[in-house]
């Protein structure tokens, strides 16, 4: 994304994209699914040992930058993981570290950031419900105050990593307000309901929360005070959401470039006929744009710009309608093979659909950005 | 092609330069809507009237004599040799005020011609010329594309022949922007006819006024001039008159050309054509763009209709990301991780935009878009709708722009070219139409 990476980022970057490449090839990829899909733990640790998960949280909580701004730093390695689609809950993981670091309390950071930053545990961020909205509006999961503890009831839906998760981020619906809480996967009354997912190795599941009690201790932050936190979740889950996306999609036009200059009809090369040139260049143009405006609004977030709400919508809505139909039109440039398992094609068109659905759609962001020009 | 884009080398920081732009900006300028009309008044004064070119000049003059032109232009020719950051930063300080549009009158001058010139041009030339340009003392034209052929640039018939010390013109050129109020113009024409067709072009220097050349406004589809045709009959130029070499005109045509796709997508490091409500992608006051687009649904009751809402958050993304796009291009081909004809990318990127805007305006204002009261101000809707191609077509069609990003860019196989290796004399082209009696 970021066109100028400081010498320590650009280091960080080869490594990344090498691990990747020997830990997580493709191939690696399919096999995980033929496995039952999700990701290995000590894949997730190694990654955790280059810094994947502690970029967002606080030194003395184990965490660590490259450059001095950590989303970008992660952004690279969500870039790198969309380049082969490969696995791991590194959005999970970093939205609620990101949290913990500014609003946990010692306790929290203690015995769960510290954790997140090493990979023992793995963390995530159930919001969205059953009707699939990422809209705080809609959060209806209630939580109730019994006595000095709290009750949970609801049912949170498409959390990423669901069935792996040693604890969950719950944003929940108090009075007129929300507040988040820190719910261990083993409380009693917490249930996973794993859910088929597009994606051949990122897993999605339903939590339900039953009865859950909990201490006042789980919640995150002040009660009633979590507007702002859940607004910067969703901003740092659409950077790396984004990134992912577009080093997906800059991979497979590549891919799709190389094949149409060697495969030849009619006695010369596919990519000598002008119409499929228009394509391609249309295609170039929809990659630059996306990897713009990505880069762009990862900016503001890291920066906490007063105009990241906005930027960072325009760039899912942007880049939620164009990935999808640049791959199709990838696999269209493949012709028949494009449609087949055997093909690669459809681990990439599989990770991109999934993500443009996912922390709302480019409708949903469209009419996010509608309320904040004023109509 | 190479300018100084580092700000930690020059010595007046971004910020500081803002402080003295904002200061500047507030004493000169009147904020747009404010009812005031400080550039009209002084025009009046002395008794000029107060059109959109006599409005633009006279901002541009501002900025000369309040130390704010010439930008990124080098000192020695008139500039402030500041960097791409000052001028987007002085963009965006102006973008309240009214500046009468200086950015697109100046657009071609300032972001195409000017910075061709610092290329290729000699030193005599660049000292002649550069600094009135950036003073606002002289506008500039292009005399590019002909009668019988736009999109194939290097096909100029337009015949210049030596004759001593000085070249005679004869031919003509059309869709330029402009002549009828311009004071020069870049011209290309064919030095030498018996060499395949590159090899055989110069790019003169024409002053507009020049005798023999005659300017002829052409009628728009909207009912407007914005066009002129010209007419070159025994046009006499110096030999010294060039830009770049004889012969070499080719070069500076395609330098030229990516200057100009860079400007006209928003991603020239020279100058902001959209600067004080110009021409460009990302312009305040346009109904197809951004905040005008929400006051046209509202002013239809849209403001609650589910799908006009997504329609103009829809416009609003595209226009947002064609000036993220502006910025990634302009780094990416000053670190070289794009080519220079990367420029394409962003002319290609505004235009569709803009015809996709235009759809969207059209859909939101529905039948007051075709059938209105009689105002005076703003083109009509319904009537900039039949203009919805122009940046389709200008600057080279969207159609030579996939062309350019293919083979470019993408360093996919070129097109076979017939013409490419023979001499110019031999090759197919389209007959000269002939001049009616009516001058048509």
């Amino acid at each position: 994304m970021e066109l100028e990476l400081d010498h320590d980022q650009q280091l960080f970057w080869e490594t990344t994209r090498k691990m990747l490449e020997t830990e997580s090839p493709l191939t690696a990829v399919r096999a995980r699914h033929e496995a039952g899909g999700g990701f290995d733990r000590d894949y997730w640790s190694a990654g955790c040992e280059l810094g994947w998960a502690a970029m967002l949280a606080p030194e003395a909580d184990g965490g660590g930058t490259i450059s001095g701004r950590g989303l970008l730093d992660v952004a690279i390695v969500a870039e790198e993981m969309g380049r082969l689609v490969a696995p791991g809950p590194l959005a999970a993981v970093n939205v609620v570290a990101d949290t913990l670091g500014r609003r946990g309390d010692g306790a929290q950071r203690a015995e769960v950031l510290g954790a997140l930053t090493t990979g023992e545990m793995v963390a995530t961020w159930a919001f969205a419900e059953p009707r699939g909205s990422w809209d705080a509006a809609s959060v209806e999961l209630a939580a109730r105050k019994d006595g000095e503890r709290w009750l949970l009831d609801g049912t949170k839906s498409f959390v990423a990593e669901a069935d792996a998760a040693d604890v969950f981020l719950v944003t929940a619906r108090t009075g007129d307000a929300l507040t988040q809480f820190l719910v261990p996967a083993t409380t009693e009354g917490v249930a996973v309901v794993p859910r088929e997912s597009l994606d051949l190795v990122r897993h999605f599941g339903d939590v339900v929360f039953r009865g859950v009690e909990v201490a006042a201790t789980a919640v995150v932050g002040d009660v009633g005070d979590a507007a702002g936190d859940v607004e910067r979740q969703l901003q740092v889950a659409l950077v790396l959401q984004n990134a992912e996306t577009v080093g997906a999609i800059d991979r497979v036009l590549g891919f799709t470039l190389e094949y149409a200059q060697d495969r030849v009809a009619f006695g010369r090369p596919l990519a000598s006929y002008q119409a499929l040139k228009h394509r391609f260049a249309d295609m170039k143009m929809w990659v630059e744009a996306c990897l713009a405006t990505a880069t762009v609004a990862a900016r503001s977030v890291q920066e906490e710009a007063s105009n990241a709400p906005e930027l960072i919508s325009v760039a899912k809505a942007y880049i939620a309608d164009r990935a999808p139909a640049i791959v199709q039109d990838c696999v269209q440039l493949h012709g028949g093979i494009g449609v087949t398992w055997e093909h690669d094609l459809h681990l990439y068109l599989r990770r991109v659909t999934q993500n443009a659905a996912i922390y709302g759609s480019a409708r949903d962001h469209r009419a996010r950005l509608a309320a904040l020009m004023g109509m | 092609m190479t300018i100084d884009t580092s700000v930690e080398d020059v010595e007046e920081s971004v910020d500081a330069f803002c402080a003295r732009a904002r200061a500047f900006l507030a004493e000169t300028f009147a904020p747009v809507g404010s009812g005031h009309d400080p550039i009209g008044d002084a025009l009046r004064e002395h008794g000029v009237e107060a059109t959109y070119v006599e409005r633009g000049r006279q901002a541009q003059r501002w900025l000369h004599a309040g130390g704010f032109a010439g930008i990124a232009y080098p000192r020695e020719y008139g500039g402030l040799g500041l960097t791409p950051a000052h001028l987007r930063a002085f963009s965006r300080e102006a973008r309240p005020y009214d500046l009468a549009g200086v950015g697109g009158l100046f657009g071609m001058t300032l972001g195409m011609i000017g910075p061709t010139l610092l290329d290729l041009a000699s030193e005599a030339v660049k000292a002649r010329y550069l600094p009135q340009m950036i003073s606002g003392d002289e506008l500039w034209v292009q005399f590019l594309s002909e009668p019988t052929g736009g999109s194939d640039l290097a096909g100029a018939v337009t015949r210049a022949s030596r004759d001593g010390d000085t070249y005679v013109l004869n031919g003509s050129k059309i869709w330029t922007s402009a002549a009828d109020y311009s004071d020069y113009g870049v011209c290309l024409a064919r030095t030498d006819p018996d060499v395949p067709k590159h090899r055989g072009l110069t790019m003169f220097i024409v002053p507009v006024d020049a005798p023999g050349l005659e300017v002829l406004p052409l009628r728009l589809a909207t009912g407007d001039t914005g066009f002129c045709q010209e007419f070159f009959d025994d046009v006499t130029v110096g030999a010294d008159q060039v830009v770049g070499e004889i012969n070499d005109g080719w070069t500076v045509a395609s330098r030229l050309l990516v200057h100009e796709r860079n400007a006209v997508g928003g991603g020239s490091p020279y100058h902001d054509m959209a600067l004080g409500g110009g021409f460009g992608p990302g312009r305040g006051q346009d109904p197809r763009q951004g905040m005008g687009l929400v006051a046209l649904a509202k002013a239809h009751d849209l403001g609650d209709d589910a799908h006009a809402r997504q329609l103009v958050a829809e416009a609003h993304v595209l226009t947002t990301v064609a000036r993220h796009l502006g910025e990634r291009v302009q780094v990416a081909t000053r670190l070289g991780e794009l080519p220079p004809l990367a420029g394409s990318l962003l002319k290609l990127f505004g235009s569709t935009t803009n015809v996709r805007t235009a759809d969207i305006a059209m859909a939101l204002a529905g039948a007051s878009a075709v059938v209105w009261e009689a105002t005076d101000g703003e083109t009509p809707l319904g009537v900039s709708y039949l203009f919805r191609q122009a940046t389709s077509i200008l600057s080279g069609t969207s159609e030579i722009q996939r062309n350019i990003i293919s083979e470019r860019v993408l360093g996919l196989p070129r097109e076979a070219a017939p013409d490419r290796d023979v001499p110019f004399s031999a090759v197919r082209h389209n007959a000269m139409p002939q001049r009616r009696r009516d001058g048509r």
